[in-house]
């Protein structure tokens, strides 16, 4: 034991002697070169800094809702505050580095788009009491941004996007109303979609519906899954899934080649085939979102700000692929939806 | 310099490096001991993450669910060694099964694809919670650095480094090539299992995707450290790798600060430095040999 104690010892001294002029000049560099940002960075326009994990139609959208709600109160970019953003791109090693980028800038507000660049951004911030307000979290409870929806104490406010399974089921059922048995395609790595299945799983029991679920985990997973489904099921619903909305022309494709009706968690996925959604419109929800950081600009406190949850639901119906699917759409349906690809 | 880092940012790189110190040492061991690339990686880390979170937030204490998600982690790397070295499977395919395997098998182990550990007790909220992130982390990562170093240097490490730079002049030895591999493996994914569990502990949330690049992370900071610093010993060795995976999250955080890059090009600088390092040494014989002529 001793003998490896002095072996270390010798070791780590020839080691660092070899190596402390180059080890030095990089960690001074750094250090150095960061004084010199400091004070190069005049922290004159309030800096609001947003995150999302990939992108996608869905997150892209709140995107834009976050952007068009601050605009529309007086904060643009460049004029009245300073915006800047990055995109993990799926890789959670990339959003830590994002998350200690975003709080040693000393932002007024972070915006978090999705679970996982919430979870990453909430320590460093918390850290320095830098509000962060997360959108596209479905159940902020269990990602433990909050504590409870209500009573907080913490810096963090935000949207969440559940969709309650009623008016998902109603939907299929109203517009195919023998059904029995609906397909189910989603991503089992996504808590997101978890949590929206086991909300349809009860809701389904209740109403005497069958759920049948066929997991794609990789864009390449969709059509094997779908084709699993086909036969079996007398409509598929494609929840708010990263993995299966990412896919949903080939999932529609194949809808319409078997007569098999599409219907979606979001209103993105009617305007590219699925027959129909009763969903949120996310630019409304990122608008929501900006709202939230306008009053942080304001002055008020992330904590004293209620969580928004169930949003406003709009119906979306896309004419040709119901006509493609094999289904004639009551006349009283149509009125009250706002109609897509119209031209039949 | 055009890429600066403040001070919150340097120690969250060096967080991030000291966290994925035990990726690049395990990476180390299977890749240039055992001369085996070894994808497990990108499902063990995860592992660590799925067996540590799970195990916390079913309440046991913080030390013995990061005790069994290292066991978990060995385990994963006996079976690439299994698959390897008894079904004769090419190694890089052996990883690739593993890996794939474990991510269904992390999400049964989770029950879900992300647990939240904000708020719950975690190695780091002990007695080494007194201490700032990068000391406690700092106070781990030597701890089994040195412990690796001097498993290396005993009758079992040397009869594994043996295998890999010469495995018929080691069996011609005497050594059982395939508990070498087995041992390297599950010592290798041992490691890397520890990083992700303290990677959900110091972060507070374990996902199932967090795998994804695991072994690029790992090898970049090899190379890197072996091209700036001497490794003709294995503490050397060592001592790189640990250099090495830090001064990678420094260029990364750098990367992202530098104006006309994205978060999406970090993958691309990536490419770059781990080329430009596997350049340096030959550039350098190139240089000292031009000197001479």
């Amino acid at each position: 034991m001793q003998v490896l104690i002095i072996n270390i010892a010798l070791n780590l001294i020839q080691t660092l002697q070899k190596n402390i002029s180059l080890v030095l000049t990089i960690f001074t560099t750094t250090i150095f070169s960061s004084h010199a940002t400091q004070a190069s960075e005049k922290p004159i326009l309030p800096l609001v800094a947003i995150t999302q994990i990939v992108q996608h139609g869905a997150l892209d959208d709140e995107f834009k809702g976050i952007v068009t709600a601050l605009e529309e109160a007086g904060y643009i970019d460049g004029k009245t505050i300073h915006l800047v953003s990055q995109n993990a791109q799926g890789n959670i090693a990339t959003a830590g580095l994002i998350a200690t980028n975003f709080a040693s800038r000393n932002p007024n507000a972070v915006v978090a788009i999705s679970t996982p660049s919430a979870q990453t951004l909430i320590k460093p911030l918390q850290d320095q009491h830098i509000p962060l307000i997360f959108t596209a979290v479905t159940d902020p409870k269990e990602a433990r941004l909050v504590s409870t929806l209500d009573e907080r104490l913490e810096e963090v406010t935000g949207v969440s996007d559940a969709l309650l399974p009623g008016p998902q089921l109603d939907l299929i059922q109203k517009f195919v109303p023998q059904v029995k048995t609906i397909g189910i395609i989603y991503n089992s790595g996504e808590i997101n979609s978890i949590k929206t299945i086991e909300g349809l799983k009860e809701e389904a029991k209740r109403r005497g519906l069958t759920l049948l679920l066929a997991v794609a985990d990789k864009s390449s997973e969709v059509i094997p899954a779908v084709t699993k489904l086909i036969g079996k099921v007398e409509s598929i619903y494609v929840p708010n899934d990263n993995t299966a909305v990412a896919s949903i022309e080939s999932i529609v494709t194949l809808g319409k080649k078997f007569k098999v009706p599409i219907f979606a968690g979001d209103s993105g996925s009617v305007e590219r085939g699925a027959v129909a959604s009763q969903a949120y419109e996310r630019i409304a929800l990122g608008k929501e979102a900006g709202r939230l950081v306008v009053k942080i600009l304001e002055g008020q406190k992330a904590g004293d700000l209620k969580i928004k949850t169930n949003h406003p639901l709009v119906l979306m119906l896309n004419l040709n692929s119901a006509k493609e699917m094999g289904m004639t759409i009551p006349e009283e349906l149509k009125k009250e939806a706002k109609i897509v690809g119209e031209k039949s | 310099m055009s890429a600066p880092l403040n001070w919150i940012q340097f120690i969250g790189a060096v967080e991030l490096g000291l966290v994925y110190s035990f990726v690049v040492i395990g990476v180390y061991i299977s890749f240039r001991t055992l001369q085996f690339p070894d994808m497990t990686v990108d499902g063990s880390f995860p592992l660590g993450a799925a067996v540590a979170a799970t195990l916390i937030t079913a309440g046991i204490n913080p030390y013995a669910a990061t005790f069994a998600a290292v066991l978990a982690g060995a385990t994963s790397g006996i079976v690439t060694a299994w698959l390897s070295t008894h079904l004769r499977m090419m190694n890089l395919l052996a990883g690739i099964l593993s890996m794939m395997a474990l991510y269904s098998i992390n999400l049964r182990i989770m029950g879900r694809p992300n647990i939240a550990l904000l708020g719950e007790n975690t190695l780091l909220s002990g007695w080494l919670g007194t201490l700032p992130n990068y000391i406690s982390l700092g106070i781990i990562s030597i701890l089994f650095a040195t412990s690796i170093y001097w498993f290396l240097s005993t009758r079992l490490g040397l009869a594994i480094r043996a295998t890999g730079s010469n495995p018929k002049m080691g069996r011609a030895q005497g050594i059982n090539d395939r508990a070498m591999i087995t041992a390297g493996l599950s010592t290798s994914n041992a490691l890397v299992a520890l990083g992700g569990a303290l990677f959900a502990q110091v972060n507070g949330f374990a996902d199932v995707t967090m795998g994804l690049g695991t072994i690029i992370y790992g090898l970049a900071a090899v190379i890197i450290g072996e091209a700036l610093f001497p490794t003709r010993t294995i503490f050397q060795a060592i001592v790189a790798c640990l250099l090495g995976g830090i001064l990678y999250f420094l260029l990364r955080a750098m990367a992202l600060n530098v104006g006309f890059l994205q978060a999406s090009d970090v993958n691309l600088v990536t490419a770059i430095l781990v080329a430009s390092a596997m350049l340096l040494p030959n550039l350098k014989r190139r240089v000292f040999k031009d000197n001479k002529s």
